[in-house]
């Protein structure tokens, strides 16, 4: 948009009017803007202070805006919709960590915090329950590897100390999640998944 | 016809109020498949969306037409029968 002086006053206009649109869910929100815009652009000047007073408040035309869109968005049923929202969460939660580690899952929870098909308790289990666990079972993983070995003794009859060698602790790093965990945090989370997307779709149906 | 002439027109008769209502009405006829929109310059001015009907947007105004008509018809036998 050309905003030389004598145009200032629509950019003051359509400035306005994005502001008011905030609250406006699209597409409506760009269609509105997109066809004021483009009235008033092509105006002069001073044709355009009157198309602007003809038009009014933009808040005025965004409360309006709104309120027919609520009415739009709860006409058609949202059943199909809702329920792919559903479908998608869960696959994120089951699998998105193991497709994009760490992020795909967060995706899918973020996803599942987004919406109203579950309850703020469900939401909190379906989050924290994988955490919990990975937390505990490397804190248990990090003390059974570090913790000293009891000493055994040989069959050469040495009863000297005998701490963990080395070889003791091949193949375990104790900061890195060991095979056993990342498989149960799987199957973990397909079992939230599958959960939440039983109680979302039996809500979705009502 | 672009949305500014739309509204005009609409608000002319009162079937709107302002230009703000006339969106999401264009919006739910364009998800129900009934208009399309086009951007085109006409002559020397700005390009703009223009709304046209589609053909499943003309059967369902031709059926409109029909319906109301009826309407219309039945309503206006009814009040005349009120009339003393």
């Amino acid at each position: 948009m050309n905003d030389s002086p004598s145009n200032l006053p629509v950019s003051a206009y359509l400035h306005d009017l994005d502001a008011q649109l905030v609250r406006v869910p699209e597409p409506v929100a760009s269609q509105v803007r997109e066809g004021i815009a483009e009235e008033l652009q092509s105006l002069s000047p001073a044709v355009a202070r009157q198309r602007m007073e003809q038009l009014g408040d933009p808040a005025q035309i965004a409360n309006e805006a709104r309120r027919d869109s609520a009415v739009t968005e709860e006409s058609p049923s949202p059943g199909p919709r809702l329920r792919a929202y559903i479908a998608v969460t869960a696959s994120l939660i089951a699998v998105g960590g193991i497709l994009v580690p760490v992020l795909g899952w967060v995706a899918g929870i973020v996803m599942l915090w987004f919406s109203h098909a579950w309850r703020p308790l469900e939401k909190i289990i379906a989050t924290v329950a994988p955490l919990l666990f990975a937390s505990v079972a490397l804190v248990w993983q990090y003390v059974a590897v570090t913790s000293p070995m009891p000493s055994v003794s040989n069959s050469h009859g040495d009863l000297g100390f005998h701490g963990p060698t080395v070889s003791d602790f091949a193949g375990i790093t104790p900061l890195l999640p060991p095979t056993w965990l990342f498989v149960a945090l799987c199957v973990l989370n397909v079992a939230i998944a599958v959960w939440i997307l039983r109680i979302g779709l039996i809500r979705s149906s009502r | 016809m672009y949305g500014w002439q739309l509204a005009e027109q609409l608000q002319r008769v009162g079937l709107i109020s302002s230009i703000g209502t006339l969106y999401p009405t264009l919006t739910r006829l364009r998800e129900r498949g009934a208009i399309r929109a086009t951007e085109s310059r006409q002559g020397v001015g700005p390009v703009r969306k223009y709304y046209a009907l589609t053909a499943e947007g003309e059967a369902e105004l031709e059926h409109f037409r029909n319906d109301w008509t009826q309407f219309a018809h039945q309503v206006s036998v009814i009040l005349a029968k009120e009339q003393p």
